[in-house]
């Protein structure tokens, strides 16, 4: 059972980061936006793994922000993706659909 | 009813209780260690801000405080540091690990004094009993009294006070986990401290704090006023530098503070090594101002960045000198050389150098500002210079025409006008035949030995001239405060003309004139000639002829030699000393050394309008190292520059003359004894 559960956050936190970038692809996104979308898609278990990934996301240059002031409190960080993060984003989703298809095509045999 | 406590989370307010704050800051503080780590500062503000929203959610508006279970709600949401984190087995035990090393903290809650025992007994795992009766004990034993205090009182100052429950628990080196958290409060709450235990702590508390404030206040002022005059010093110090490198910049060629070779450096290099030398000096002290600073606040307040900035001034400022220097070493290194050699010889004439300038016949001399001066009239034409080649160099001399001139350096003292300071420790020797005028400037000591001319002689201030031999006629003109000494001289006329002078001599006719301060002093019976002018004091002398009485007076004279009292004529002297007298020109002077020691007695005999005044005796411990002695207008020994010395007394007259009589007399007829 823990071995099961286990491999599912394995595959889920390899594919958060691309869950992340399609959603910032979206349009200029603030954390909470992000984090909103990826609970209603079940891939994300806390929150507060989505912080290291934009991190480390940004240090590779994939992504940008930029601070936008807010209705009431502080001003919010707004994440949008670089050409770079584009480009990645469509390897990735070639990868993964190429991916998608062969593990279909095997599970019908 | 809880504490609460208002924290800033992303530049908002918000209110939580007390259990729930500690939470909070454990869990901030376990992402705090992790990311800080990680060099990633930004997912920490990140992380903060997601949670500051989260409460603004929680309370809306309203000024509700955060309580303990919508902040575990909050870091369930969030998910532990292992969550976000991808951590494996091996590291979480490695915090683990850490988490439980013991810290040394002073234990407030279970303190005497300051908590220092209680702190060391949690680290140490002891029963804090037993480290107070160490204590105790080290504090009773006088041999280890001041060792105790000085361990405690470090121990006090050094280590902090457990404060927060972080802190307390890292006291008691357990993990700081939420349960132990909990647990800590727990226990603080359910502690049962008797009343009579807690009367007895709170009076020995409040003893020892009121003793303790009152040494911690003389221990702060005594630092504050140490500091103070300590800055004091040092401003002066550092002014003291500054004028005094200003005032060598301006007269670098002061007497015996001779700094002209500075001179031989061209500008602007010696300006900027000069400049670079004056920082050397006083960077330190702009840093020794601080720590006095420091030290009045007992507080480090130094900067890395002024040590730095200090350290960087000083260094270049000793390249750039040493590049100047390395520059000029060569330019200056002669000048710096003679400049040594002069100050060695400052005080006396160095007999081993010398220097001869033959020359025709001489009829005129005229010479200024040297020690000593020594003219024979014979049948050789010669000059001679004995002195340090430093001194013989700085010499200005011209002959022409049978005219000698030569011009010693002067030097006076700073700001004084009629202060000797020092003149060219030379002195000349002059053979020729027949002169005809003589001139001398100030501050010199002569001798001229005449062969029967006749001869024009004008001294300035402070000279002591003595004429022995055969003249003819001299007319002389005597400066202030000189002396010229004729006695040891034939001669048929003297024409004489004083300005606060005094003149010997035996000559047969005698014209005068001078004022009120000047002296004749005359031998025999001459015929004296003076006009309506003059107002000289006209004294007999008769000295010469009361040799023998006055050097029974010298040899009775009680001297103390290494405890024995004893007459000079009974003590031994050695042979180079023995009868060493002189009565001319050194008035009357006798140097006598014992044979058991090494000192020297120098006797005299002061005597003022033809009465001996005073009896007076020096003491020289060092006779090796007179190099030059003399006796100043016939009144004052002047031994290497220096001039000894009694102030003459009007009403001390041991010995006098007896005018009518012609004799000298001595009174009262016991001894004067000298110490």
């Amino acid at each position: 059972m823990k071995d099961t559960n286990e491999q599912n956050s394995q595959l889920r936190k390899g594919l958060l980061e691309m869950a992340v970038m399609l959603v910032i692809k979206q349009g200029s996104v603030y954390a909470s936006d992000i984090l909103k979308k990826l609970k209603d898609s079940e891939l994300l278990v806390v929150e507060g793994t989505l912080y290291p990934l934009l991190s480390r996301l940004k240090n590779e240059n994939n992504l940008e922000y930029e601070w936008k002031e807010s209705k009431n409190g502080p001003p919010r960080k707004y994440y949008h993706l670089t050409q770079q993060g584009i480009d990645k984003l469509s390897k990735l989703m070639e990868t993964w659909s190429n991916l998608n298809k062969s593990i279909i095509s095997l599970s019908k045999k | 009813m809880k504490k609460t406590i208002s924290v800033n989370l992303n530049r908002q307010i918000f209110y939580l209780d007390i259990d729930a704050y500690d939470k909070l800051e454990e869990y901030i503080n376990s992402i705090k260690k992790y990311f800080k780590d990680q060099n990633s500062l930004e997912v920490i503000d990140d992380i903060e801000a997601r949670i500051a929203e989260k409460f603004e959610e929680m309370i809306g508006k309203s000024k509700k405080a955060i309580q303990i279970y919508d902040v575990e709600k909050i870091i369930e949401e969030m998910g532990s540091i292992d969550d976000i984190t991808e951590k494996d087995e091996e590291a979480e035990t490695k915090i683990e690990a850490e988490k439980v090393k013991k810290k040394l903290f002073r234990d407030s809650e279970t303190k005497i004094i300051a908590g220092v025992s209680s702190g060391l007994s949690w680290y140490f795992g002891i029963k804090s009993i037993f480290i107070r009766l160490i204590f105790i004990v080290f504090f009773l034993n006088p041999a280890t009294f001041w060792l105790a205090t000085i361990l405690y009182f470090t121990a006090w100052l050094i280590v902090p006070e457990a404060k927060s429950n972080w802190e307390k628990l890292a006291m008691k080196g357990r993990p700081a986990t939420v349960n132990e958290l909990q647990t800590e409060v727990e226990e603080k709450t359910s502690k049962i401290i008797s009343g009579v235990e807690l009367k007895t702590r709170n009076i020995i508390q409040k003893l020892f704090g009121c003793f303790f404030k009152i040494i911690k206040f003389c221990w702060v002022w005594f630092w504050r006023i140490s500091g103070f005059f300590a800055l004091i010093f040092t401003i002066l110090t550092m002014m003291a530098i500054v004028v005094g490198m200003i005032f060598v910049y301006l007269y670098p060629n002061m007497p015996y503070f001779d700094f002209s070779f500075l001179r031989a450096i061209n500008s602007p290099w010696l300006e900027i090594a000069y400049v670079a030398l004056g920082l050397i000096i006083l960077t330190p002290f702009v840093f020794f101002i601080d720590l006095v600073d420091s030290l009045m606040k007992l507080k480090w307040c130094v900067s890395v960045k002024k040590i730095i900035i200090l350290l960087i001034i000083w260094t270049s400022s000793l390249i750039v000198f040493c590049g100047t220097a390395k520059i000029n070493y060569s330019k200056y290194k002669d000048s710096l050389n003679n400049s040594i050699q002069h100050l060695k010889y400052l005080n006396y004439i160095d007999e081993s150098n010398s220097e001869i300038i033959k020359t025709g016949e001489v009829s005129e001399i005229y010479i200024s500002s040297v020690k000593e001066v020594k003219i024979i009239e014979g049948n050789e034409n010669e000059i001679k210079i004995i002195g340090s080649k430093y001194s013989i160099k700085e010499l200005g001399q011209n002959y022409q025409n049978g005219k000698i001139t030569i011009n010693g350096k002067s030097e006076k003292w700073f700001s004084c006008q009629d202060c000797s300071g020092y003149t060219s420790t030379v002195r000349i020797e002059i053979k020729t035949k027949n002169i005809k005028n003589l001139k001398l400037d100030n501050d010199i000591d002569a001798w001229y030995f005449p062969n029967g001319n006749n001869i024009n002689i004008e001294v300035g201030k402070r000279v002591g001239l003595k004429i022995e031999g055969t003249l003819n006629q001299a007319f002389v003109k005597v400066g202030q405060n000189s002396v010229v000494n004729m006695l040891d001289t034939k001669i048929t006329e003297v024409d004489t003309d004083l300005y606060n002078g005094v003149i010997k001599t035996q000559a047969k006719k005698i014209k005068i004139t001078g004022n009120e301060n000047s002296t004749l002093i005359y031998q025999g019976l001459p015929e004296i000639i003076s006009d309506q002018n003059d107002k000289t004091n006209k004294e007999k002398y008769i000295l010469s002829e009361d040799y023998d009485k006055i050097e029974k007076a010298i040899m009775d004279t009680l001297i103390n030699v290494d405890g024995t009292k004893k007459k000079i004529k009974d003590f031994e002297w050695t042979k180079e000393f023995e009868k060493q007298s002189d009565y001319g020109f050194y008035n009357i002077f006798t140097a006598v050394r014992s044979i058991e020691n090494n000192k020297v007695y120098i006797v005299w005999l002061i005597e003022k309008n033809g009465i001996i005044s005073q009896k007076t005796f020096t003491k020289i411990d060092n006779w090796e190292e007179v190099h030059y002695l003399n006796l100043v207008n016939d009144k004052f020994l002047r031994i290497n520059g220096q001039v000894y010395g009694p102030d003459l007394k009007e009403e001390t007259k041991e010995f006098y003359i007896d005018k009518t009589k012609g004799i000298l007399q001595i009174k009262p007829e016991t001894n004067l004894e000298i110490e």
